[in-house]
Parts: C-alpha cells; structure tokens; sequence
C-alpha cells in the first residue's frame, strides 16, 4: 500500500471512528450504525488497496454499499419499531430481510475472499517485493 | 429426569468426553517442541484450521448465553452478535490472514506479543499486550469455569464445583500435555459437533412449536417487538453490539494465532468462508431453541426458570429424546472447552513468552514452564470463579471488549498500515483496558456515564481506534526517528 493511499484511507478511518464515538455520546443509533459500516468497507479497501482495480474498488466500495442499502431498508420498514404485519416464509418481513438478506451479505466477505485470494496473493508477493 | 433418561445423557456425555480425552492423548504424543505447543507445528491445513478457529470463537456464551438472550428478548443476539461475527471472520482473513501467515514464517513468532514486538520493535508495547491478554484470558477461562460447573451439575446431577472440576480436570490432562496440538484437534471434533446439533435441533425446535409460522403468531400476540430483528433490545445495543462483533472479532486473539499455524497460503483461501459458515450454523440452534423455547413459555407450556440461561437446558429435558439431549449437552460442553482451551494456551503464552521478553528475559525450557502454566491458569480460574465470583463476571464481560479494543488498532489495522506507530499503539492498548475497567466496574457501582443501550466495548473500540490513528499520525515523524528509520514491515523479506 502506498503511503499516499494507505494515508488517505486511514483519515477516513479516523473520521468515521470519530462521528461512530459522537453517535455513543449522543445516542443516536444512526450515527454509530452507518458510520460502522462505512468503516468495515475502509478497512477492507485498506485490506485490498493494491489489487486489480476491480479488486481493489468493488470489494470495498460492493460490500458496504449492500449493507449499507440494506440496512436502510430495514430502517425505512421500521426495524427499531416493528409493525408486526405481514409474513414472509413465516417470518415477520423484516426478519425476513435480516436472516434472508443481511445474514448472506455478512458472509458473502469470506466468499468474495476466496474468490480474490489469487489476486491477494499477487499483490501481496508485489509487496514483500517492494 | 428419569433413570432412564438420565442414562443415556450421561452415556452421550461420557462418550463424547471420552473421544475428546482420546484426541489430547494422542496429540500429547505429538507435542516435541514450543512451535508444537504454541502453534501446532505450523502444520494446519485449511479445514482444520477454520473450524478450530470458529470453535474457539464460539463460547460458552454463545450457545448458552446466546439462547437465553433470544428466551428473553428475541432476536437480538442473533442479528448482532451472531451476524456480525460471520462478518469479522472475513474481515480477519483479508486484513491480516496473509500477512500474519508470512510473518509466522519469519521464525519464532508464536503470540500476539511476538507479533507486536517485531512490527512495532518495542517491549513496552508486547509488554502492554501481555497484561490485556492476561486480564482478558483469567475473564475468559473463569466465566467457562463457570459454565462448565452449571452444564456438568446439570447434566450428571452433582455440585456445581464438583461438575466444573471434572471438566477442567479433563481440559488439563488434554491442554497440559498436547498445547496448542491438542486444542486445535480437540476443537476440530467440537466444533463439527456443534455444527450438526445446531442445525438438527433447530429444525427439531420449531417442529415442536409448530412451525416457524405459528412462533411468529405466538411472538406478535405478545408484543410486536419480539418477533422483530432488533427483538426487545434497544437499536442502540444492536448496532453497537455490530461494530464490537464484525470488526471486533478480527482483533480476537484465539482467531489471529491460528494464521501462525497454517502449513502454507494456499490453505487460507476457503477458510473465512469456512468458519463464517459455521459460525452461522450455531445460530440455527440459537434461533430455533430460543424463539421456540420464547413461545412455548408465552403459551404457557413451559417450565418456569430461575433464569434466561436455563431455557436451553430445560428445553432439551422437556422436549428431546435423551440421546438427543446428551448430544446438544455435549455440544454445549464443546463450545465451553474449546474456548477455553485456546485460552489457556494463549495465557500460558503471555506468562512465559510475552511478558518476560518485555523486560528482555527468556525463560529456558519455555516447553515445560508453558505446562506448568497452563496447570496454574486452570488451578487460579477454577480458584476466581469459587472465590471471586464477582471478579469472573466482570472480567467475563471484559475480556471481548477488551481484546477487540487492545487487540483490533494495533494489531490488525498495524499490519496494514505502515503509519502505524509504538505510541499508537501503546496509547491504545492501555487507554482500552484502561476504558473498559473503569465503565465495567462503574456499572456495577451505578456510574453509567453513556447513553442507555451503548455497550462498553463497543465504545472502547471506537475510540481506541480514533486514538490509535491520531496518535500514530502525530507521532509518525518522531517514531521514525526513534526506530532509526520506517517501522519494521509487516512482511518479510524471504517469503515465498
């Protein structure tokens, strides 16, 4: 990883704790969930930063954007105060959405690893090379 | 129980004990040095090595606290707690898998001391680890101590602290003598034991409810809440218990070791979604018993409990078949001791390794006293967990919080961040045991300075980041300096 790159996210990092520790402080959920999930994809982008820029973009920027989209879906249905209507394979919908949607994108990290690992490999022997 | 039921879970039990027992034999036999010990050998392939690492991940509290949490409230645990550590599996393999794995390769680098002391060059800093890694292990060991006497009591019908020594005795005679060996492959069999109980149970559960459907029905005529995602507990407490689970769990140090013991790279490919994998099929048991357990109880057709933590127990002598029941038994016996296995040697490893080599000593025969270190950890948990049981329970709750806000900054984000400096990462360390100390102990005492619903490590490891950043990006320059150039790579030069 370049000092530059390596750099640039670490400020978001930095960023992102800082607005997830306001949000403890002032109770609001939002302000810690999404600031969370952005920092889950800045680490991975920290993890991936000098692969393929397939790699390298759409493992980070792919991974947050689902669990971000997701998790505002659940928000808009209302998961902090549920309706209770509707069903869905026998699940309330939300639930549904948790175990059926979120449940697989939290899994899908490991999956997109072993799919990238060559890709990691290369670019980690470029830099133990460097 | 009756006789009969009583016979066949004790025989299930016993059996599984016994093989468990066989397993350490065996790998005590196997045990020739302290890479034997401390990282098996460096001869793990990939299925062996994620399946131990989700078991040693997957605790007593998991399974048993897991499922009283859902008894109580729903699906809270599971959305986020049990997601998210799926999630921190993956995170863990791309952060740092490789990179640890080369550097295990580097030569002696056997702990997260060994690991801080060579990317940082500093004792103070595998000093500093050494004393979070202590502190969270003696929580750890003792809050499993605890457990193991409550599931053993109730399995075989005697005291707690009779049931609790009987599993730590045959945790020692494996752990004392295989180490890490005996861990791991004792973990593997735990570990796949879980795995299928979790996943039948849970199809058997709600067969004895109904249906998922008629769970449902039974959850929203009580309230709407407990059928929901976030169950009864506050959003606040879910989103944070995210951030300390998925990314917290990448700072775990049960997990991080087993990239040391892997035999080569290519073994790390299939193993996050491995162990995320399996990590998620013991949520079955949690969803399906504690959901199950939750309607029965609305519907009147359940005992009553002294506590949320019985209902998965309770659940099993009320409903199952007895061989069913000594099964979910021994599973619930496989997440305590795998655990607890893993930490008595990563305890054993602070002792004898990290914290004499942080004031610049070596213990000759780091083999034998790792042993004896080992008997000692087992010998104080059992004495905290009689003697200092309030003690236990606050180093219990510590222990993750801890590690993830000691562990995550300098270890995890370090090995990817060249910027990184000693003082970030000494200032976070002792700022997050620091942190969780004084807010777990406040709580007990009613000083509860966050918001209703933040969960303390969570906030830990929020700043601990925040502190580990800023601090290294102040003091990068004079680091530099210091170390008569760029801090050491991450990475050796020699890999291949």
């Amino acid at each position: 990883m370049s000092k530059h790159e390596s750099d640039r996210l670490v400020v978001a990092l930095l960023v992102l704790g800082c607005a997830a520790v306001a949000g403890m402080l002032l109770g609001s959920w939002q302000l810690v969930l999404y600031p969370s999930l952005l920092i889950i994809g800045v680490l991975l982008g920290m993890s991936v930063v000098r692969r393929r820029v397939l790699v390298a973009t759409g493992v980070p920027v792919g991974v947050t954007a689902l669990l971000i989209v997701l998790f505002a879906v659940l928000h808009a249905m209302g998961a902090d105060s549920p309706s209770g209507t509707g069903a869905f394979l026998g699940w309330d919908p939300m639930t549904a959405l948790y175990l059926f949607g979120l449940g697989p994108a939290f899994l899908l990290v490991g999956l997109l690893f072993a799919l990238t690992d060559r890709d990691h490999a290369a670019a980690t022997d470029e830099e133990i090379a460097r | 129980m009756t006789f009969e039921t009583n016979f066949w879970i004790i025989t299930v039990v016993a059996l599984y004990l016994a093989i468990t027992l066989g397993i350490g034999v065996w790998a005590t036999r196997r045990t020739k040095s302290v890479a034997d010990f401390f990282v098996a050998g460096r001869s793990l392939g990939m299925f062996v090595m994620a399946i131990a690492a989700f078991a040693s991940v997957q605790s007593g509290f998991g399974i048993l606290g897991g499922t009283g949490i859902t008894f109580a409230s729903g699906l809270a645990f599971v959305t986020g707690i049990g997601f998210a550590a799926v999630l921190g599996f993956g995170l863990a393999w791309f952060l740092v898998g490789r990179r640890l794995f080369y550097m295990g390769q580097q030569g002696e680098v056997y702990t997260v001391g060994d690991v801080v002391e060579r990317r940082y060059n500093s004792q103070a800093v595998r000093g500093a680890m050494a004393v979070a890694m202590v502190l969270g292990v003696v929580g750890y060991l003792g809050t499993q101590v605890q457990a193991m006497g409550v599931v053993m009591g109730a399995i075989f019908g005697i005291d707690t602290t009779v049931g609790a020594l009987i599993g730590l005795g045959i945790l020692a005679v494996y752990a004392v003598g295989g180490g890490t060996i005996a861990a791991v492959y004792t973990d593997v069999f735990q570990g796949l034991l879980m795995i299928v109980v979790s996943v039948a149970i849970c199809f058997y559960a709600f067969n004895v409810a109904g249906g998922v459907g008629e769970v449902t029905s039974t959850l929203r005529a009580e309230s709407a809440d407990l059928a929901a995602p976030f169950g009864a507990m506050p959003a606040m407490t879910i989103v944070c218990w995210v951030l300390l689970f998925a990314v917290g769990a990448a700072g775990q140090p049960q997990l991080l070791t087993k990239f040391l013991m892997i035999r080569d790279a290519k073994q790390l490919r299939w193993g996050a979604l491995t162990a995320g994998l399996a990590y998620m099929c013991t949520m079955f048991l949690v969803v399906g018993v504690g959901l199950t357990a939750l309607a029965l109880s609305l519907r009147g057709e359940f005992p009553e409990l002294s506590g949320p933590d019985q209902a998965l127990p309770a659940f099993l002598t009320e409903y199952t078949t007895p061989v069913f029941a000594g099964l979910v038994m021994a599973a619930i016996l496989s997440a305590i001791m795998s655990t607890g296995d893993a930490f008595v040697n990563l305890g054993a490893a602070a002792i004898v390794r990290d914290i004499p080599r942080a004031f610049g000593k070596e213990v000759r025969s780091e083999l034998t006293w790792s042993r004896i270190a080992v008997a000692g950890l087992l010998i104080v948990s059992v004495l905290f967990s009689m003697y200092l049981d309030t003690l236990v329970a606050l180093l219990g709750v510590f222990g993750w919080g801890t590690f993830a806000a000691a562990i995550f900054p300098a270890v995890v984000i370090g090995l990817v961040w060249r910027g990184a400096t000693r003082q970030g990462a000494l200032v976070s360390i002792l700022l997050s045991i620091l942190i969780n100390f004084v807010l777990e102990i406040g709580a007990r005492y009613g000083f509860t300075p966050l918001p209703e619903g933040v969960v303390n490590g969570a906030f830990a490891l929020a700043v601990s980041i925040v502190v580990f950043v800023g601090v290294s990006l102040a003091t990068r320059r004079s680091d530099d300096v210091a170390a008569g150039g760029e801090p050491r790579d991450v990475v050796p030069v020699s890999a291949s």
